[in-house]
């Protein structure tokens, strides 16, 4: 039997193949090419600036601005009706329907607390303050506070009516496996408040009218203290916006030519005109036909019409008239179709300061009131000039309130703050009249949050 | 004087006796393709004379008149003794290590039959060769017991679903690993834009030797993390020794579909339009639409009167060409043996506008350059290039449109042109939906895929016990898609046309370096071990990039991103894993009858989280050749028993994203906001949290028993393996939900639960066997029980159609039970629940019921074949019962008038018209608001069904005749597959091989072939 001794060289590789194999700790290490840890991605300016436009861009969702929460705004009170011949969408919310599986809720609930953990992971981060941190993070406080303020006023009781039943979970820091209970609707509008407060103090560059600022911080916090009921408070700082933001009111132009281009165009402004903060949509990022402009427009969805009484209380002299056709079609989103540029959802404009302003002087001092009032109208209606008080007054500003923030999703807040009947014109097949109190003018929290949140309570009549 | 002349008297009487004793001896010596063996061993048995054979493979010899035989031998023969009889010796040597019979190709290695201990089933290459299918994973189906193989399309190139064992996973992968050569290989299908592809159908099954099908602990464990769903072992051809032998095979034939239901197919235009004119006067129950209202409705709207009944299959549907070459060599002496071949191969598929082609070479190259030095190197490639429709309610998809569109519409004009843009189609016009026949000829979808293997490995001899083979081998695959809409019709005609463009590579290599030890551990050398121990890496890493472009010229031959004036995608991205791994394997052979083998293996992969990087596997098997004791080793009955039983721990990782365990902040995709897609805004770059991460993450778990049995009756003349096994899956991965107010939707957990236990049989006979004429049987049956045992928290877990709960198969359905229609009012009812107590005409009061399952009971295959001199005929039957098919599209196909501008299936004709008619279609109502379409079981049909798979009846020319013409075989045969379907439930549209979910979900239809072909070997 031979015996097979190998030679040297083939001992040596033996030898080396062994020492080779044993490097292993950093070939198991790998990473993503298109993320980076939290920590990185946080660790500088350049970096808090990049989260920043992402939390902006959470904003953008199709059940944030992107288009349910400007629909629902109008289509649950007496502005917008569903189309007899439509496409299935926000059916539910319009006949009054809506379930804790909807889709719409927990799609606005899911994408609202996305958001409100981006903002929390820029506030909460230690980066030295400067400047621009400053600016970063007094941009997110005010997006988180933009963001729990629309929570606490779809999914709770108003604050003038039970400040002290349940509000939404306060989530302020990163816990994705917390299980939070409901504040109540006054410890939310308190964090509002503050992280406002904080926000307008640090915030002190102006980008353009896609993105937070100090005098938009200011302009919500007065609708805030409004939504509190707070008139005193709310005055000074919508009189503040008013007279020092350097923001003028949108003028009508030759015809109405001037008014009909702004809301055709969607470039965000550096002009000062009018819009305090919209989140913009540009022609790559943006829903498409499911978005604010698709679901209005008759080229593509048509499935909202304007109600015949909205209709109605414009004038013919009303600028604002010129954006609803003989049909019912809405062309205040009219770049459905255009390949360039999409259709922006505003949040804040001067027109809402100019009214609550009246309406936070109503009763301290009437003919400022008027004032305000008029001035909007002298850009609006020539042929509107209001003069009355008390409560008369107050009516005539919640009903220009509706003219004038029409399909912006702001009449069914303002209903309910207000704690009035819903009383909607023929058009609403489904149904009419929906008193203050019934409980369907309160969102369900979502299921998907009940049921992994035993703390978390359901409302009253789900 | 006297001494001296009686010594030379004796020594010549002695020389004559000598003389006289001896004798001269000569031969032939052949292999079995009839050529001469030239330096084989000619020896006297018991003694050392011999001689060897010359280049004509004859010898010539003297031998002592006493010598009573012949030893005859070559190196990788087997030895031949034969008598000395005194004629000429003439002799056929049989291949000896690459007898099937005797080794199989097991993990790591090669075993003896007789030694094997786990569940192992093979599969020759000459089962797989010549098939006309375009790749080797669906030639498996039937072929092993416990290998289910399903195609969900029948679309040329198109990917197919295997499951060995059942369902191994609930939300990651359940497929086989495969190995081929030593080389993990990818076999996901990778494609961006493409409906289907298959890196398998780029491997050209004429250069597979034969396939291992690992199964159970014992025989799949020895790959740990990844061979929870089984292991499929690939072994190629190589070279051998002896004379260059070549070999040239050819199949050209047509395919056309498979199985059409005559019974339920889209309605002519008479039974449409008469059922709509029903459905519309039905539609107004005041009676406000007469007949002839109707008729003037329907001639507006659905071209009513025009005397036109286009069959739109017909239209969609062709005879598809099919052809394959293939030429090899094969070839060397007892140093160097070469393996190398090439190949074509071309199927159009059986509707229009899908086509196959595949380039295949290999080079298989194994050199001894010492005793102790062994080199084995191995080079493959193919390239195929593909064409293949959208699928599913696309309105491009061809086979909907044969489904979907009117009968009254014209395919092509009155001069002879393809109709579209007219009244007739175009989105204004009658029908939407688009014309197949222009998409065919105006839009492109292209798939263009190259596939590299290679290995080199080293073996090293040393110390008479010890071996050490380090193997390299990497592969490389890259998909090429470009796809085109053209601007003027169809889905391009919104963005003025459209192309988009993919590019995907995959590069990876693997590094296995083991040690062996072989010896005998007692005296008597009947007590054996076999011991490995072994070092493994593999890194796979993973590109894709991709383009879009719009609005460009209206010019047919301009088909590609780079001609378009308005780009609107361009992304790029790698991503990738890598695995090592350290094992032991240890298999001991005690005197032939008791074999017993473990193994232990840990490996760590990149995929899981920091806290449970690394895994332990392991397996025992044992094993009891009964047939060896003393007791059983003459007995005439009992030619072959063995009794075998394994358990063990193996993992899966396939299907686990290659990040899921690191927490990040993406720059991307935004995967949590429900729309728009990214974190930018304002045109500026966002970043957000983009996945949670889980640093507990890990393989899921596989804990597999089996216990089984080989026997063999009457010197095999039955032969049967019966396996039964119990398979738990642990740690599945779950998405667990997480409280949104916490930014995250869900996680993934490793906590799922699922069992799989079965039984399978294989049994092959030999009827009759006689010199001219035999035949076999061979069939083998699989029955499989899946029930899913843990979920996160019990809470059930939609998925599709079906319901994922515990104590029920994970493809069980989740339906509204149908109960049939009211005679007196045609109105649809179902069961209030699952009790079937109370039915209900209202479809949300109807309870979902979990029943029925997608997943057959019993499946398999039975093939006789049948030999009569040089005449071959063989058969299989496969079948598949117990399963249900949903049509997911009858929504729209059976709505019973729901669908207003769309054709409907024939059974729509059965709708009840009057009152007392007992029949399962409710009234046909225009705008049908019932639900009666609604998901039901209304539209789930029994899945049960037997094919005819393959059919085969060839001539192989006589030995004789080859010889005079020079080469060493020529085969002619014809075959047929899939040639005839028979269907249990009559109604069932559709083919009732539906992929693993058994959806029916308008795919391209499953050809039948018929082919002739040639096998020549010189």
């Amino acid at each position: 039997m031979k015996l097979s001794i190998p030679n040297t060289p083939s001992l040596l590789l033996l030898a080396a193949l062994f020492l080779v194999s044993s490097c292993s700790k950093n070939f198991l290490q790998s990473s993503p090419s298109d993320s980076t840890s939290p920590g990185q991605a946080l660790s500088t300016e350049s970096g808090m600036q990049t989260a920043l436009q992402g939390a902006y861009s959470g904003l953008k969702s199709i059940n944030l601005w992107g288009a349910s929460l400007p629909i629902i705004g109008d289509l649950m009170a007496d502005n917008i009706f569903v189309n007899p011949n439509n496409y299935g969408y926000y059916i539910p919310q319009y006949t009054y329907s809506v379930t804790v599986q909807d889709a719409t809720i927990t799609g606005t609930w899911a994408d609202a607390y996305t958001v409100i953990l981006r903002c929390n992971n820029i506030i909460n981060d230690t980066l030295t303050a400067d400047v621009n941190v400053n600016e970063y993070k007094g941009e997110a406080l005010a997006i988180r506070a933009l963001v729990y303020f629309y929570l606490v006023d779809f999914y709770a009781k108003p604050f003038t009516d039970a400040p002290s039943s349940p509000g939404v979970p306060l989530v302020l820091t990163s816990a994705p496996y917390d299980k939070p209970a409901r504040s109540t609707v006054s410890q939310v509008f308190s964090q509002i408040v503050s992280d406002l407060e904080a926000a307008d103090t640090l915030m002190t560059i102006y980008t353009n009218s896609s993105q937070f600022s100090h005098y938009a911080g200011e302009g919500l916090l007065a609708k805030v203290y409004m939504y509190m009921g707070d008139s005193t408070d709310a005055l000074p700082l919508a009189v503040d916006v008013i007279n020092s933001s350097g923001f003028t009111l949108l003028a009508p132009g030759n015809g109405g030519a001037n008014y009909l281009a702004f809301w055709a165009n969607s470039t965000p402004r550096t002009d000062f005109v009018e819009t305090l903060f919209e989140v913009s949509f540009d022609k790559i990022n943006n829903n498409g036909s499911n978005g604010l402009d698709g679901q209005y427009s008759p080229q593509v969805y048509g499935d909202l019409l304007c109600s015949s009484d909205l209709v109605a209380l414009y004038s013919p002299t009303d600028v604002r008239g010129l954006l609803i056709d003989g049909n019912g079609f809405v062309y205040k989103y009219p770049n459905a179709v255009n390949t360039q540029q999409k259709d922006n959802s505003k949040v804040l404009r001067l027109s809402d300061i100019y009214l609550i302003a009246a309406e936070a002087s109503v009763t301290s001092n009437p003919t400022a009131a008027q004032g305000y009032l008029n001035t909007l109208m002298a850009q609006r209606d020539p042929s509107l000039t209001y003069a009355s008080t008390g409560s008369q007054l107050t009516s005539d500003i919640i009903q220009e309130r509706r003219k004038e923030l029409a399909f912006e999703g702001d009449r069914f807040f303002d209903l309910n703050r207000l704690k009035w009947p819903i009383d909607r014109s023929a058009d609403y097949a489904a149904i009419q009249q929906i008193p203050y109190g019934d409980f369907r003018r309160v969102a369900p929290i979502p299921q998907t949050q009940t049921l992994t949140d035993p703390n978390c309570v359901q409302n009253s009549g789900y | 004087m006297r001494k001296i002349l009686s010594l030379i008297a004796m020594a010549m009487i002695f020389a004559l006796h000598t003389f006289a004793q001896s004798r001269v001896v000569t031969g032939t010596v052949l292999d079995e393709s009839g050529n001469p063996i030239p330096n084989a061993s000619v020896q006297v048995k018991g003694s050392s004379i011999g001689t060897v054979t010359d280049a004509k493979g004859t010898f010539s010899f003297t031998v002592p008149q006493a010598s009573r035989a012949v030893i005859i031998s070559f190196v990788n023969y087997q030895p031949v003794t034969l008598p000395l009889n005194g004629k000429p010796i003439f002799v056929t040597l049989k291949a000896a290590a690459t007898n099937l019979q005797e080794v199989v190709v097991v993990a790591y290695g090669t075993q003896k039959k007789t030694d094997v201990t786990g569940a192992i089933s093979t599969v020759k290459g000459s089962e797989l060769e010549n098939k006309p299918f375009t790749s080797v994973d669906k030639a498996l189906q039937g072929e092993v017991a416990g290998l289910q193989s399903v195609a969900a399309s029948g679309a040329p190139g198109s990917s197919q679903d295997i499951r060995i064992r059942g369902i191994g996973s609930i939300s990651a992968g359940s497929s086989p690993l495969w190995v081929i050569d030593g080389v993990i290989v990818t076999t996901d299908d990778l494609a961006s834009n493409t409906t289907t592809s298959n890196p398998l159908s780029l491997l050209n099954p004429d250069d597979i030797d034969n396939i291992s099908v690992l199964k159970d602990a014992e025989a799949a464990s020895r790959y740990g993390s990844r061979a929870a769903n089984g292991v499929i072992l690939v072994t190629t051809k190589k070279g051998r020794a002896g004379k260059t032998h070549f070999n040239f095979s050819t199949e050209v034939g047509q395919n056309s579909f498979a199985y059409r239901n005559t019974n339920n197919q889209p309605m002519t235009s008479d039974q449409l339009f008469n059922m709509t004119r029903i459905g519309l006067i039905n539609s107004d129950p005041t009676g406000g639409i007469t007949a002839d209202s109707a008729n003037s409705i329907m001639s507006t709207y659905l071209l009513y009167g025009n005397g036109q009944n286009t069959n739109w299959i017909n239209e969609v549907t062709r005879k598809g060409a099919q052809e394959q070459y293939n030429l090899s060599l094969s070839g060397g002496n007892d140093k160097t043996t070469v393996y190398a071949s090439g190949g074509y191969f071309h199927q159009t598929g059986t509707t229009i506008a899908t086509d196959f082609k595949r380039w295949n070479g290999d080079l298989s190259v194994t050199h001894k350059a010492e005793d102790w030095f062994t080199l084995n190197s191995n080079l493959a490639g193919g390239f195929g290039y593909q064409l293949t429709p959208s699928n599913g309610g696309a309105f491009a998809n061809p086979v909907g449109a044969a489904f979907f569109l009117l009968p009254s519409l014209h395919p092509y004009n009155p001069d002879g042109t393809i109709n579209y843009n007219t009244p007739e189609f175009s989105p204004t016009g009658i029908s939407a939906q688009y014309n197949p026949l222009a998409i065919a000829k105006l839009d492109k979808f292209r798939l263009g895929q190259l596939n590299l293997r290679g290995n080199v490995s080293g073996e090293i001899k040393f110390l008479d016990h010890f071996k050490l083979t380090s193997l390299f081998g990497a592969e490389f695959l890259d998909l090429e898609e470009n796809n085109y809409n053209n601007p003027a019709y169809g889905d391009g005609f919104s963005t003025q046309g459209l192309a988009v463009s993919a590019y995907t590579r995959v590069f990876n290599w693997i590094w296995t370096n083991t040690l062996e030890y072989t010896a005998a551990l007692n005296k008597a050398k009947d007590i054996n071990i076999d011991a490995k121990a072994g070092y493994e890496s593999n890194l796979y890493k993973y590109y894709n990039l991709s383009a879009s472009n719009t609005v460009l010229p209206n010019i047919p031959t301009l088909t590609y991103a780079g001609v378009g004036a308005t780009p609107t995608n361009a992304y790029s991205l790698p991503s990738g894993y890598s695995v090592v791994s350290l094992f032991a394997f240890g298999d001991l052979n005690i005197k032939d009858k008791y074999i017993i083998g473990a193994s232990v293996r840990r490996d760590g992969s990149s995929k899981f989280g920091e806290n449970d990087r690394y895994g332990d596997f392991y397996s025992v098997g044992a094993s009891w050749n009964v047939t060896n004791e003393d007791f059983l080793k003459d007995s005439h009955i009992i030619s072959l028993l063995k009794l075998r039983t394994s358990y063990g721990a193996n993992g899966n990782s396939s299907g686990i994203g290659n990040y899921t365990s690191l927490a990040t902040y993406g720059y991307g995709n935004d995967p949590y906001i429900t729309s728009p897609g990214s974190f930018h805004y304002n045109e500026a770059p966002g970043s957000g949290p983009n996945n949670l991460g889980n640093p507990n993450l890990t393989w899921e778990k596989n804990l597999p028993f089996d216990a089984g049995v080989d026997f063999g009756l009457l010197k095999d003349r039955i032969t049967s393996t019966v396996d039964y096994y119990s398979r738990k899956t642990t740690n599945l991965l779950v998405q667990v939900p997480l409280p949104p107010s916490g930014g995250y939707p869900s996680q993934n957990e490793n906590i799922g639960s699922m069992t799989n236990k079965g039984i399978e049989v294989a049994l092959g006979g030999t009827p009759v066997l006689t010199r001219d004429f035999s035949w076999k049987i061979n069939g083998n049956f699989s029955h499989n029980t899946n029930k899913v045992t843990q979920l996160y928290q019990g809470q059930a877990v939609p998925n599709g159609y079906f319901l994922i709960s515990q104590g029920q198969d994970i493809q069980t359905y989740y339906l509204r039970q149908w109960a049939g229609v009211d005679p007196s009012n045609g109105n649809p009812l179902w069961y209030t629940d699952g009790t079937k107590k109370a039915t209900t005409s209202d479809f949300n009061t109807a309870v979902p019921v979990s029943k029925y399952s997608a997943s057959p009971k019993y499946f398999g295959s039975l093939t006789n074949t049948f030999t009569y001199k040089g005449f071959n005929l063989s058969f299989m039957f496969y079948y598949n019962l117990g399963n249900y098919v949903y049509d997911s599209w009858a929504y729209y196909l059976e709505s019973d008038g729901y669908s207003f501008n769309s054709n409907e299936l024939s059974i729509e004709t059965k709708a009840w018209q009057t009152p007392g008619q007992k029949t399962n279609v409710p009234k046909f109502v225009a705008y049908n608001t019932s639900n009666s379409n609604g998901n039901s079981t209304r539209f789930l049909y029994k899945g049960d069904y037997v094919r005819l798979r393959n059919l085969e009846f060839g001539y192989t020319l006589p030995k004789t005749l080859t010889s005079k013409m020079h080469i060493s075989n020529l085969v002619f045969y014809v075959r047929g597959t899939n040639l005839w379907t028979l269907v249990k439930d009559k109604n069932l549209p559709y083919d009732p091989e539906q992929g693993i979910a058994s959806t029916a979900n308008l795919e391209v239809f499953i050809p039948k072939t018929v082919s002739a072909g040639l096998k020549l070997g010189f």
